[in-house]
């Protein structure tokens, strides 16, 4: 049972980086205060992964064929968590489904366990999803644009609305990154029976949770202040469509990167705003992450392959 | 919670209007007297009331800033407040300025002018209400805003034909060039009230303007 806490340590980094995809314009622009965020962020991630989080267990428990071992399971939970974590550090906001994924194609290639059909469900899904949440901007830009117009709102209750709507759809995306992601912090582990569903739910929630209270603040606001200058209204219309984007591939099963998500929503904005409001910078580094990622993770579960091997635990 | 801030912020801006309002009541009710009685003690002491309701203005304009700084209201909400207490600021400062140059250099007007001054500060006084109705306006009823505008435009045009055709009766007259100087500042600083009203209502058009999406 021991190999769990490498799942569990994949937890907090996951909370502690991805928090900042749906609290992180909202903290970085003050428009939320940081511990309002962090809260409700940490209470409706456990919502989602106790009330739709097991989609995605499946998935994962499909990508190795269920034949590999509790001591790789451990291998990949801990290379994807110290990932993160790494990037967490460098207040890069980067995918943890693409950590997981990393570190366990090269279990798979190691063990000859891999199938590519769910791989390829699974890329394909992480294509879709920024260019998902961008068309979602669009859409939810005009649509509640055109509402808020209609309403013609004072200075003051345009306020209450959109902090409220902030609060709102934050929420909702903290409900969607638990439904979706909690399988990248326990899946691994539903496949080699060591843990049951509600348990991998109930254990992977609480850690993101962890993470997302003590450690979150950095990203949120590289995320927020440094990617685009987004005022409350895009904010909140980003911020929806990375939520509902996520959302909908809780339902469909695949783990996706709320990373990607955000940035895909972010960039809608800048579509609609004209792409000089889009900081080249900050996204090269982005983009930098996202690839790294992957290879980084690889790399690391690599290492712990070789090393479980010399000590005979393979 | 943060909507208590929020409350606050609107309850202190709306009594910071009213005192701004009680600034000009109290300019009007001095150039009445002025008009009435010329420059004595009696609008001496109307001056320094104008004064006292432009120091108290300005106090209740600084507690709402520190309020704002604190975290109030959203971010591009609290810049749009910030800069429309600032320009809204300007009104009652010119108000009390106006009324000061009177009091304090106990300035006398030829009495062939006196129609024309009072045109002039009836007009001001009226481009003040009308961009305090664009404040009123913007925060009741957006949509209804630039046409609000609009009037305050054409009030500052009908001041500034006023200050040229007093400024044209000054100069063809036999006085000496310090009179006239004297007589052409007064103009200018009353006519300045319309000029800020008129910069007030631009500020009020773009907040209207930037929710619009």
């Amino acid at each position: 049972m021991w190999q769990v806490l490498s799942g569990l340590f994949l937890g907090w980094s996951l909370g502690s980086n991805d928090a900042s995809n749906v609290f992180g314009t909202a903290v970085a622009s003050r428009m939320v205060r940081f511990w309002t965020a962090a809260v409700l962020c940490s209470a409706f991630v456990i919502l989602g992964a106790m009330l739709e989080g097991d989609a995605g267990m499946e998935t994962y428990a499909q990508l190795l064929d269920n034949k590999s071992s509790p001591n790789l399971a451990f291998a990949v939970g801990l290379a994807a968590a110290i990932t993160v974590t790494g990037m967490s550090y460098l207040a890069l906001p980067v995918s943890t489904s693409q950590a997981v994924v990393g570190a366990m194609v090269l279990v798979g290639v190691m063990e000859s366990t891999l199938d590519t059909g769910s791989l390829t469900k699974v890329v394909l899904c992480w294509v879709g999803t920024p260019i998902g949440a961008a068309g979602c901007t669009v859409v939810f830009y005009f649509v509640l644009g055109k509402l808020m117009n209609r309403a013609n709102l004072t200075m003051f209750t345009y306020d209450r609305y959109i902090r409220w709507g902030l609060i709102a759809a934050g929420s909702y995306g903290a409900y969607a990154l638990g439904a979706n992601n909690v399988a990248n912090v326990t899946g691994p582990f539903v496949g080699e029976g060591m843990l049951t569903v509600t348990q991998a739910c109930a254990l992977g929630s609480v850690s993101i949770a962890l993470g997302v209270l003590t450690y979150s603040r950095k990203v949120m606001m590289t995320v927020g202040r440094d990617l685009v200058q987004l005022d409350a209204f895009t904010a909140l219309v980003a911020i929806l469509a990375e939520a509902v984007t996520v959302h909908v591939y809780a339902i469909i099963g695949v783990p996706v990167s709320t990373s990607q998500a955000i940035v895909g929503a972010v960039l809608g904005v800048g579509l609609i705003k004209g792409v000089r409001t889009i900081q080249v910078k900050t996204l090269a580094k982005i983009l930098f992450g996202w690839i790294g990622t992957p290879a980084i993770s690889a790399g690391i579960t690599w290492l712990c392959y070789v090393a479980l091997g010399a000590a005979g635990m393979l | 919670m943060f909507w208590d801030k929020t409350r606050r912020v609107e309850t202190m801006l709306s009594d910071y209007f009213e005192r701004c309002d009680t600034c000009f009541e109290q300019f009007e009710r001095a150039f009445e007297m002025y008009f009435d009685t010329g420059p004595n003690e009696a609008f001496d002491a109307a001056v320094q009331e104008v004064h006292r309701a432009e120091a108290a203005s300005d106090d209740l304009r600084r507690e709402i800033e520190y309020l704002l700084y604190g975290k109030a209201l959203l971010p591009e909400s609290r810049g749009d407040l910030l800069g429309l207490l600032e320009t809204f600021d300007k009104l009652p400062n010119i108000a009390e300025t106006v009324a000061f140059l009177f009091s304090c250099q106990h300035m006398v007007l030829p009495d062939d002018l006196h129609s024309a001054y009072q045109d002039l500060l009836r007009v001001n006084v009226e481009s003040y209400r009308l961009a305090r109705h664009t404040v009123d306006t913007v925060m009741t009823n957006p949509k209804a805003t630039l046409h609000v505008t609009k009037a305050v435009e054409h009030k500052e045009s009908e001041s500034d034909r006023l200050e040229r055709d007093l400024i044209r009766s000054i100069y063809s007259r036999d006085i000496s060039m310090g009179d006239k100087l004297g007589l052409k500042e007064a103009v200018l600083l009353i006519g300045a009230i319309s000029d800020r009203a008129e910069r007030l209502a631009d500020r009020v058009a773009i907040i209207a303007i930037k929710r619009q999406i």
